[in-house]
C-alpha cells in the first residue's frame, strides 16, 4: 500500500531533511549535455535532485540522451504556414553507480508541449524556446520521480 | 649433407610502394595495376605453382601445365597453362585465366599476355570484378605503359549477375566501343557508348566519362536533374563538382529553362580548423518574365504582395557559417537575400521552404549557463507576408545562469534578456479564413522601434519534514526597462497610443510549493501519488497595454504551464497578482523502464488583478479566452504513456472550468513497432473570435512508412483540417533500394493547397511527382516538379548519449 | 651467354673423360659394373656430380652398340682415383648407364639440381632424379618429385608425383632487365 516516499521518519539526513531516499537522489551526478534544452533540463533536474543543496558523494552518474523532434497538426492552408506546432523530446537514461560502468536502470522519458504560430517570425522563434524549456521541466520532473521510486523501494 | 636450401616462397614482398596504388576498377580488367603509380615491389620473386614445370634451359622458357598458380608482388593469377619466358619477360596464360589484383578485383580471361611486370599486354574476351562489386567485360584488353588500359568492345555494370541464368542482361549497363581507363587521371572514359537499361539501349553517349569509383572527392559532372513547371516551363540543371582544395570546393551548376534561359547556380565551401561556411547563390535574366504575371506586385496594402512583377533579373544569395572559438564558445551566421520573395519558391532553390530566418549569432555554453546574443532579418514567403512588416530584430539577448554552490542553501540563478526590433509597418491578426485582417481583432507587430531590457533574479530551496511532506518556499524579484516609438498609423489607436515611451516595470513575488510524495511498490513496478499545491503572492503587473507585446503572444495554458511561476511565454507581459495552483500527478514506473503517468489540476486567481483577464489591453490579446482569465481557470489535464523508447504517447486536454466542454485537446505519438515506423499529432482549439480564430481550428497529422523488405520502403502521410473537411496535404511514395544491387528508386506524390498562386479561392490543388533513380557509381537522375525537402516539415535534432 | 644445363657435362655426345672420386669401389664384372660408394663426386668437363653411391654401367664387348664411326664422343671412364688400395675401374672403357643414391647433387656453373635418385642413360641421353628433386639456376628455384632433362633438346620437365595433388613449385626472379619499365 503507498507510504510516504520521503518518509523515513526521524532519521538524520543532509540538511534539507527526507532521510536515506533524499540523500541518494542528492548523490546523483549528472553529466553534461551539449545544447540550450540539454543545459535546461540538466539544471532543472539538479534542483529537483537536491533542492538546491550541494552534490553529495557523488555515488552516482546519470547520463541522458536528447532527440528533439516538432511537428505541426493544423496548417493554416491559405499560407501553408502551420498554426500551432509541437516540441517532443525523448529522453534516453542510464543509471550508473559513480565510477563503474554496469547500469542500475535505463529508462525513457517523453514530453510534448505546443504553442502558437503567426505570421510574425520573431514571436514564434520565442514561443518554441519558451515551450523548450516547459518540455525540459516536464521531463526533469517525470526522471526524479522514477528515480525517488526507484529509491524509495529499496532500489 | 641436405640438398641445397631450398629458397622459401618468396618473403611477402614488403610493401615498398606508398600506401596501395589507387585501386584501378579498370586494373582488373586491365588485368594488371603495374601502373607507375604503384610502383613494384623491386626484389619480389614471382612462385609458380602447377602439375608440371618444363624449364627451356636456353631459351628460358617455363612452361608449367595443370591448373597453374602464380603468385606475384601481392597479385596471383590462375590459368590452365602459362608459358613464362624469362628472357623477354613475358607471361603468357592460357585457358581460363583468372587474375586477381591486390584491392581483390578479379579479372578472368580466356588468354592472356603481358610482360612479366604486369605493366604491358593484351587480354582476350575478360571479365572482371571490382571490389566495390561493379563488373567490367571485353573481348579484348591492352595494357600500355603501365598507365593506360584500351578495352574494345567493353561493357560496365555494377550489377549482380541473375545466378539463374547468367547470360540475362543485367538491370543496366553501358555498351562502348572502346572502354579507356586512365590510371593517372582516374578517370573512365567511354567512346560510342550505349546506356542500356533492362537490355534494351535507351541512350547513345558518343563520349561519357565518370571519375574512377575508387575516388571519393572528384571534379567532374554529377548527375543531372530534370524539372517542368508552367512558370519555368522544362529544366535541365548539370551540375559540375570542383575540387579546388583538399578543404574547399564548389559546385557550378547552370539551369537551363526553356522558358527563361539560363540561370546560373553556384555553391562554394570551405572548411577551417576550427569551423567551415558555405556561400551560395543563384541568379537569372529572364526571358519571359510575363510567365509571373499572374503574379503581379501590386500596391494596394490590403492586397496581396503576390508577384515578383516585370522584374526581369532574379537572384538569391545565401551564405552560413560556423566556428568554434573554443570548447565552450562558437559563433556564426545563417544570411540570406533575395531579389523578390518568390525567386525560391519559383526556381526551387535549395527546397522550398516559407521562412527564411537571417542570423548572426555568439553563443557560449558553461556548465550550468547559456549566453546567446544575435540578431534576425527575416524573410516571409507566403502570400500574405509583406516584408516591412516583418521586424529587423537586433540584439537579441539571452543569459540564463545558475550559481554552483548553494545560497542560504538553495539555488540562485538569474537571467537577463534583451530584444529590440523595429518595422516599418504594423502587422494585425488576420481572420482565420476571412482574407482581409479585420482591424478589430489584434496587433501582432507594431511599426517603429520596441526596445526591452529584463533582469530576474529566483532563489528557490526544498525542505523535506520528517513525515515526507516536501515543501519548497522560493522567491523572484524582476525589472524590465523599456522603450517604444511606434510609428502612428490609423488604425494602431484601438491597440496602442502612438507616442514615444520609456518606462520601468519591476515585478517581485514569494511563493510555495507544497508535495507530498507516496509509493507502493508491486509487483511490476512502482506507484507514485503525488498532491501538489503552489501559492504565489505578487503586486499587480503594470503598463498592462503601454507597449507592443512582441515574443510573449503564445499563450497555451495546459498541465505544462499550470505550476510555471509566470505563464507567460516571453518578457514582454510579466504575469501579477496573487495566484494557486493546484493538481495531483500520478506515475506508475515499470522496472523496465517504462513509463505511465497523468497529470490533473486548476489554478485560482486569489486577490490583485488577473494578468490574463488584462488581455483586452494588450494589444495583442494574449491571455483572451485563454482558461486563465477567469477566477477559476479551466481544468488542465495531461498523460504520458512510454511503454518502450519505440512507442511514446502524450496527450493534454483542456476543459471549461463551468460546463467541463472540451476548450483544448493535443496528442502527439511516434512508433516503431518491427518493420513500420508511424507518427500522429492531433490539436483541437477551441474557438477564440477575441483573438481572430472565429471557428474550432482542429487538424490531424499521420505519416507511415513500411518496410516490406529490407530495401522496400512504402509510405505515406496525410494532414486532415477538419474546418474544410479535407486533406489540405497527402503524399505517398515508395521506393526500392539496391535491386540487383545497382538501382535505387524513389517515388513520390504530394497533393496539396497550391499557397504560391495569387488565386484566393481554394480550389487550386497542387500535385507534385517526384521520381528518383540512382544508379550506385554513376550517380542518380532525378525528375520533379519540386523538390519538398520533408513535406510536413518536421524536424529532428539529437543531443548528448545516442537515443534511439 | 648461352645457358647450359647443368648435366650438360653428363652428356652422351660429351667426349669429356668422367672422372670418379669415391671412399670405396667394388667393380662386378658380370654385370659390367663399378659401384662407388661413400661421398662419391664425379667430374665431367664443368659438370660435377655427388652422391652417397654411384653405379656406372659400362657397354660388354657384346652389348656394345654399334656407335657410328664418326661419332668419338662418348663418354669413357677417366681416371678414377680413391684411397689406396682400391681396384681401379677400368680405364677407357664406354659407359652405358649411372645410376647414382642418396644425397644427388649435380652442379654445374650456376646450376644445381639435387634429388635422393639420379639416373643418366647416355643411349637416350636422358637424365631422371627422383625423390625431392630441386633444380635452382641463378635466382630461380624450382621444386618437384620429378625431374627428366632431356639433354638433346636442353629441355628439362619436372613434374609432381601425378596421382595425388602433388604441385611441383618454381620460384623466378622477374624482371631482371637493366633499367625496369
Amino acid at each position: 500500500c503507498f507510504r510516504p516516499a520521503y518518509g523515513d521518519l526521524g532519521s538524520p539526513s543532509h540538511g534539507g531533511g527526507g532521510g536515506p531516499v533524499a540523500a541518494n537522489l542528492a548523490s546523483v551526478e549528472i553529466k553534461p549535455i551539449e545544447g540550450r534544452i540539454g543545459g535546461k533540463l540538466r539544471n532543472e533536474l539538479i534542483f529537483l535532485l537536491r533542492g538546491g543543496g550541494a552534490l553529495q558523494g557523488p555515488s552516482y552518474r546519470l547520463d541522458m540522451g536528447v532527440v528533439q523532434r516538432g511537428q505541426s497538426p493544423i496548417v493554416d492552408p491559405y499560407t501553408g504556414q502551420p498554426e500551432t506546432r509541437t516540441v517532443s523530446l525523448l529522453v534516453n537514461y542510464e543509471l550508473k553507480p559513480y565510477g563503474k560502468l554496469d547500469t542500475i536502470l535505463t529508462g525513457q522519458e517523453f514530453a510534448t508541449v505546443s504553442y502558437a504560430f503567426t505570421l510574425q517570425r520573431f514571436a514564434n522563434i520565442r514561443a518554441q524556446r519558451d515551450a523548450e524549456d516547459r518540455a525540459a521541466t516536464q521531463i526533469a520532473e517525470k526522471i526524479r520521480t522514477r528515480l525517488q521510486a526507484h529509491f524509495a523501494t529499496g532500489g | 649433407q641436405v640438398a641445397n636450401e631450398f629458397i622459401p616462397a618468396p618473403p611477402r614482398s614488403a610493401e615498398t610502394s606508398k600506401a596501395k596504388g589507387p585501386r584501378n576498377p579498370l586494373a582488373g580488367a586491365s588485368v594488371v595495376d603495374g601502373g607507375v603509380t604503384a610502383r613494384r615491389d623491386p626484389n619480389a620473386r614471382m612462385l609458380m605453382e602447377a602439375k608440371e614445370l618444363v624449364y627451356d634451359y636456353d631459351r628460358e622458357v617455363v612452361t608449367a601445365v595443370g591448373p597453374v598458380d602464380i603468385y606475384y608482388d601481392g597479385r596471383a593469377l590462375q590459368a590452365d597453362r602459362v608459358v613464362y619466358d624469362q628472357k623477354n619477360n613475358r607471361v603468357r596464360a592460357m585457358g581460363n585465366a583468372k587474375l586477381t589484383e591486390r584491392d581483390g578485383t578479379v579479372a578472368y580471361a580466356d588468354s592472356l599476355d603481358l610482360t612479366d611486370d604486369f605493366a604491358d599486354g593484351v587480354v582476350r574476351s575478360l571479365r572482371i570484378e571490382t571490389v566495390d562489386r561493379t563488373r567490367f567485360a571485353a573481348a579484348q584488353g591492352r595494357r600500355e605503359g603501365g598507365k593506360l588500359s584500351v578495352f574494345d568492345r567493353g561493357v560496365y555494370t555494377a550489377c549482380e549477375p541473375c545466378r539463374e541464368n547468367p547470360d540475362k542482361p543485367p538491370l543496366w549497363q553501358i555498351k562502348a566501343k572502346r572502354i579507356i581507363f586512365r590510371e593517372d587521371e582516374k578517370m573512365v572514359y567511354y567512346e560510342d557508348a550505349t546506356f542500356e537499361l533492362w537490355g534494351h539501349p535507351i541512350a547513345w553517349l558518343p563520349f561519357f566519362s565518370h571519375p574512377d569509383p575508387s575516388v571519393k572527392r572528384k571534379s567532374g559532372f554529377l548527375a543531372p536533374s530534370f524539372g517542368r513547371s508552367s512558370d519555368t516551363g522544362l529544366t535541365v540543371e548539370t551540375p559540375y563538382f570542383w575540387v579546388i582544395a583538399p578543404n574547399m570546393d564548389a559546385t557550378i551548376s547552370p539551369m537551363f529553362s526553356s522558358k527563361q534561359g539560363v540561370m546560373m547556380k553556384g555553391e562554394f565551401r570551405h572548411r577551417l580548423l576550427d569551423g567551415a561556411y558555405t556561400i551560395r547563390a543563384a541568379g537569372i535574366h529572364q526571358l519571359d518574365p510575363g510567365e509571373f504575371d499572374y503574379k503581379l506586385d501590386s500596391n494596394d496594402p490590403n492586397s496581396l504582395t503576390i508577384g515578383p512583377g516585370d522584374r526581369r533579373d532574379r537572384w538569391a544569395f545565401q551564405t552560413f557559417g560556423k566556428f568554434d572559438i573554443n570548447h565552450q564558445w562558437s559563433w556564426g551566421w545563417d544570411v540570406t537575400l533575395y531579389s523578390d520573395k518568390w525567386v525560391r519558391g519559383d526556381y526551387d532553390l535549395w527546397g522550398a521552404s516559407r521562412t527564411s530566418v537571417s542570423t548572426v549569432y555568439l553563443q557560449g555554453q558553461g556548465d550550468r549557463s547559456w549566453f546567446d546574443l544575435r540578431a534576425y532579418r527575416f524573410y516571409g514567403m507566403t502570400r500574405y507576408d509583406r516584408q516591412d512588416r516583418l521586424p529587423f530584430a537586433a540584439p537579441v539577448l539571452d543569459y540564463n545562469y545558475v550559481f554552483e554552490n548553494p545560497v542560504q542553501g538553495g539555488e540562485l540563478a538569474f537571467n537577463i534578456n534583451a530584444s529590440s526590433l523595429y518595422r516599418e509597418e504594423s502587422e494585425y491578426r488576420r481572420g482565420r479564413l476571412g482574407i482581409g485582417p479585420r482591424s478589430d481583432v489584434a496587433l501582432i507587430g507594431a511599426a517603429g522601434t520596441y526596445s526591452r531590457i529584463s533582469a530576474d533574479a529566483q532563489w528557490r530551496r526544498r525542505f523535506i519534514d520528517p513525515v515526507g511532506q516536501v515543501w519548497t518556499p522560493f522567491a523572484f524579484v524582476r525589472g524590465d526597462l523599456i522603450y517604444s516609438n511606434p510609428d502612428d498609423d490609423a488604425r494602431l489607436g484601438p491597440f496602442l497610443d502612438g507616442d514615444q515611451d520609456v518606462a520601468l516595470r519591476g515585478m517581485a513575488g514569494v511563493g510555495l510549493e507544497y508535495r507530498y510524495p507516496f509509493v507502493a511498490a508491486s509487483s511490476f513496478g512502482t506507484h507514485t501519488i503525488e498532491p501538489i499545491a503552489q501559492i504565489l503572492l505578487r503586486p499587480n503587473e503594470t503598463h498592462v497595454g503601454d507597449f507592443a507585446n512582441e515574443d510573449a503572444q503564445s499563450l497555451m495554458f495546459d498541465d505544462t504551464t499550470l505550476f510555471a511561476w509566470d505563464k507567460f511565454s516571453g518578457y514582454d507581459r510579466v504575469e501579477g497578482g496573487s495566484r494557486a495552483n493546484v493538481g495531483v500527478q500520478y506515475s506508475l514506473n515499470f522496472d523496465s523502464g517504462a513509463m505511465f503517468s497523468v497529470m490533473a489540476g486548476q489554478s485560482y486567481h486569489l486577490f490583485g488583478k488577473n494578468s490574463f483577464a488584462e488581455g483586452d489591453r494588450d494589444p495583442s490579446r494574449t491571455g483572451l479566452q485563454s482558461g486563465l482569465d477567469t477566477t477559476r481557470s479551466d481544468y488542465v489535464a495531461g498523460m504520458t504513456l512510454v511503454p518502450t523508447k519505440d512507442l511514446v504517447l502524450g496527450g493534454h486536454v483542456r476543459m471549461d472550468e463551468k460546463n467541463f466542454s472540451l476548450r483544448a485537446a493535443e496528442l502527439e505519438g511516434r512508433a516503431t513497432l518491427g518493420r513500420v515506423q508511424g507518427n500522429l499529432v492531433y490539436g483541437r482549439y477551441d474557438k477564440q473570435p477575441k483573438l481572430g480564430y472565429d471557428d474550432i481550428r482542429e487538424g490531424v497529422l499521420a505519416g507511415a512508412r513500411v518496410f516490406v523488405t529490407k530495401d522496400v520502403y512504402v509510405g505515406g502521410g496525410a494532414r486532415y483540417n477538419f474546418d474544410l473537411k479535407e486533406f489540405d496535404k497527402t503524399q505517398i511514395g515508395f521506393g526500392i533500394n539496391n535491386i540487383e544491387d545497382c538501382i535505387s528508386l524513389a517515388f513520390d506524390y504530394i497533393r496539396e493547397y497550391d499557397v504560391d498562386t495569387s488565386v484566393r479561392r481554394l480550389d487550386s490543388i497542387d500535385h507534385k511527382f517526384l521520381v528518383r533513380m540512382d544508379l550506385r557509381t554513376l550517380g542518380g537522375i532525378s525528375a520533379s516538379t519540386s523538390t519538398a525537402s520533408d513535406p510536413f516539415d518536421s524536424e529532428t535534432r539529437t543531443m548528448g548519449l545516442a537515443s534511439q | 651467354q648461352s645457358v647450359t644445363s647443368a648435366f650438360e657435362g653428363f652428356s652422351g655426345r660429351s667426349n669429356e673423360p668422367v672422372n670418379v672420386e669415391a671412399d670405396n669401389l667394388e667393380v662386378r664384372e658380370k654385370d659390367q659394373a663399378a659401384i662407388f660408394s661413400g661421398n662419391v663426386q664425379v667430374v665431367q668437363g664443368d659438370s660435377t656430380l655427388r652422391s652417397k653411391q654411384l653405379t656406372i654401367f659400362y657397354y660388354g664387348d657384346q652389348n656394345k652398340p654399334a656407335a657410328p664411326a664418326a661419332d668419338k664422343s662418348r663418354p669413357t671412364q677417366g681416371a678414377t682415383s680413391g684411397p689406396a688400395g682400391t681396384p681401379a675401374a677400368p680405364q677407357g672403357r664406354d659407359i652405358r648407364r649411372l645410376e647414382a643414391e642418396g644425397n644427388v647433387v649435380v652442379t654445374s656453373k650456376d646450376q644445381r639440381a639435387t634429388g635422393q635418385r639420379g639416373v643418366f642413360d647416355m643411349p637416350s641421353n636422358t637424365v631422371t632424379l627422383t625423390g625431392g628433386v630441386v633444380v635452382s639456376q641463378g635466382e630461380n628455384v624450382i621444386r618437384g618429385d620429378r625431374l627428366h632433362v632431356d639433354l638433346t633438346t636442353q629441355r628439362s620437365r619436372i613434374e609432381s608425383a601425378g596421382g595425388g595433388g602433388g604441385r611441383v613449385q618454381g620460384v623466378f626472379k622477374p624482371g631482371n632487365r637493366e633499367g625496369g619499365r
